[in-house]
């Protein structure tokens, strides 16, 4: 084999190169859409989970509430209800992905989607934070922080006391809310009642029995609030 | 050194450098375009994957929603309370103006749900019906409704009217066709099934029947009144199971001093329904769905176990759109094209469970 260079013609340069290019777009193309197609279904995927996870998270929070509030004190629930399970005593609240929660923003936002649907009458409700915490304060076992929990309770808004921070009919409403990774966020509302029951006095000498105590949910709705 | 000569292209080439040539460049297309084709089908089924994933999430999010909230009923207002209170919030059959199932049917690929929207307004009747093609004359000034207009119901909204503890069951969703502020009163656009007194119940309401269209293989919604559309194509199975409280008294007692199909009058109000044994949630039959005791009124009639249910559970199967990735056997539904292995995306099918929130108080009151 000599050492000289050897000279193509013009013509003949650069076919092989060009075949190269253009079956590597064609194979580069489609690996992008695969790409493409795996991620957004992962990403999808994960959001779905998510959104579901808070809003099971907002439930069993609400859930949780309601097991409090059999005991509790009904007439100063609206103005006075501090949840015990729910006591998360950190102040710089954030969701699991890291968002820092500006809960007097939440607060801000949750009185006024409520006074855009209840009207600012004096017995409309006014919401007041009861209780936050995280998901695992709920739950224990939990290892990975799923959300962070925002319990709220009002005074409904059919008494006409006109006096919102106390409640007279026994009837009272709470808003859970859950904010879990990616940005999910979801709430549950409930319109919650005291169903207080005598047993009858059998025996006129024995000490009276105790009131029987039952918190009813009149009405369960998937709020769809802002953030 | 002098440089290599090739020979002029004039020189021209023989038949046997062409169809070497020829060869070469044909074996390297069909390895191209094979490898072309190979990555084409996987991205292809990859988007199928997804595809059926992403139609299985609509499906169980619209169902999940919808049956969460099934029951829901005014939070306020001079009733507040959820539906099954009075009367069955789901119904193993398919209800509305257009192609409603018979009283007492049972069909476990269509429930009809019911429930009230939470921007929805509910009132009462402020006198009663003398008969059932009459205009509804409602009372505006009641809690539970909006101070504008007549409590904002409108033309083409769906409302309800039922008697509470009155009756059991009896009600009518209707349309409405026309609204007048000065006399308070909604029309219906058609005539109800009966008259309800003073005092009856009015409220918005949202009616979905979700069916299976099994020829066209596909979920269908449909509003009880006009609108009946498809929610997921390729839908290949649907079905709902019901499971109930066991006790005797798991339906909401009537008011004191009065009976209805699920307790005779007491005092205690002396349940009809049958104790299923133990404490965990019973499977309710279609036999025991349709057996009786019957509630309601002369239309919309419901058995009374439905006023037990608890829990609903919902099985899905969906299958790939694209017949050449789907095969024969169990694993397919509707038998596809494709005979490679390789190729194939089986029927995806899910189930859930479901307790709707505001039914767990029936029974309770």
């Amino acid at each position: 084999m000599s050492g000289a260079p050897t000279e193509v013609p013009a013509r003949r340069r650069g076919s092989a190169l060009l075949s190269t290019l253009i079956v590597t777009a064609l194979l580069g193309t489609l690996v992008a859409a695969l790409v493409l197609v795996v991620m957004s279904e992962s990403l999808t995927s994960a959001n779905h989970a998510a959104a579901q996870e808070a809003l099971y998270a907002a439930d069993a929070a609400l859930e949780a509430t309601i097991s409090e509030l059999q005991a509790a004190d009904w007439p100063s629930l609206p103005g006075g209800f501090v949840s015990g399970r729910l006591r998360d005593g950190s102040a710089d609240p954030r969701s699991p992905d890291g968002t820092r929660l500006d809960l007097a923003r939440l607060m801000t936002l949750r009185q006024a989607e409520s006074d855009a649907r209840f009207g600012a009458l004096p017995d409309r409700p006014v919401w007041r934070l009861a209780g936050r915490a995280p998901l695992r304060d709920l739950l224990p076992g939990l290892v990975v922080p799923t959300a962070y929990l925002l319990i709220w309770v009002a005074d409904d808004p059919d008494e006409r006391d006109a006096d919102p921070q106390r409640d007279s009919n026994l009837i009272v409403l709470i808003r859970a809310e859950a904010f879990g990774p990616s940005g999910a966020h979801r709430s549950v509302e409930a319109t919650l009642s005291l169903q207080v029951a005598t047993p009858p006095v059998e025996d006129p000498d024995a000490p009276p029995p105790p009131e029987r105590r039952h918190v009813r949910m009149l009405a369960w709705r998937e709020a769809r609030g802002t953030m | 050194m002098t440089p290599k000569r090739w020979p002029r292209p004039s020189a021209g080439y023989a038949l046997v450098e062409l169809l070497i040539a020829a060869a070469v460049t044909i074996a390297v297309v069909g390895v191209m375009l094979r490898m072309a084709a190979e990555t084409h089908t996987v991205v292809r089924m990859a988007g199928e994957r997804a595809d059926l994933q992403q139609r299985l999430r609509v499906a169980v999010e619209a169902l999940r929603r919808d049956l969460l909230a099934a029951g829901g009923g005014p939070p306020g207002g001079v009733a507040p309370g959820p539906l099954i209170d009075a009367f069955a919030p789901v119904l193993p059959a398919r209800t509305g103006t257009a192609g409603a199932d018979a009283d007492l049917s049972y069909a476990d690929d269509r429930a009809s749900i019911v429930y009230m929207p939470r921007d929805g307004s509910v009132t009462t009747l402020a006198r009663g019906m003398s008969a059932p093609g009459d205009p509804l004359f409602i009372d505006p000034g009641l809690p539970g409704c909006p101070s504008g207009g007549l409590c904002g119901f409108r033309p083409g909204d769906r409302l309800l009217v039922h008697a509470p503890d009155a009756d059991a069951g009896a009600r009518d969703v209707f349309t409405v066709a026309a609204v007048d502020a000065a006399s308070s009163s909604l029309t219906p656009d058609a005539p109800l099934s009966r008259t309800y007194a003073a005092g009856s119940q009015v409220l918005s309401i949202v009616q979905r029947v979700y069916h299976l269209d099994r020829p066209g293989r596909r979920l269908m919604v449909y509003d009880g009144n006009r609108s009946d559309v498809p929610l997921v194509d390729h839908v290949v199975d649907l079905r709902f199971a019901y499971f109930g409280d066991p006790a005797a008294a798991g339906a909401t007692p009537p008011a004191p001093g009065r009976s209805n199909c699920a307790y005779a009058a007491g005092p205690p109000p002396v349940p009809r329904l049958g104790d299923l044994g133990g404490t965990a949630l019973v499977r309710l039959m279609a036999a025991q769905l349709t057996d009786g005791p019957a509630c309601g009124g002369p239309s919309g009639r419901f058995d009374a176990d439905l006023l037990r249910v608890r829990r609903i559970d919902v099985t899905l199967r969906l299958e790939a759109e694209g017949a050449e990735f789907r095969g024969a056997g169990a694993a397919f539904a509707n038998r596809g094209t494709s005979l490679d292995a390789g190729r194939l995306i089986p029927d995806l099918q899910i189930s859930i469970s479901v307790a709707p929130r505001n039914m767990g108080n029936a029974g309770l009151r």
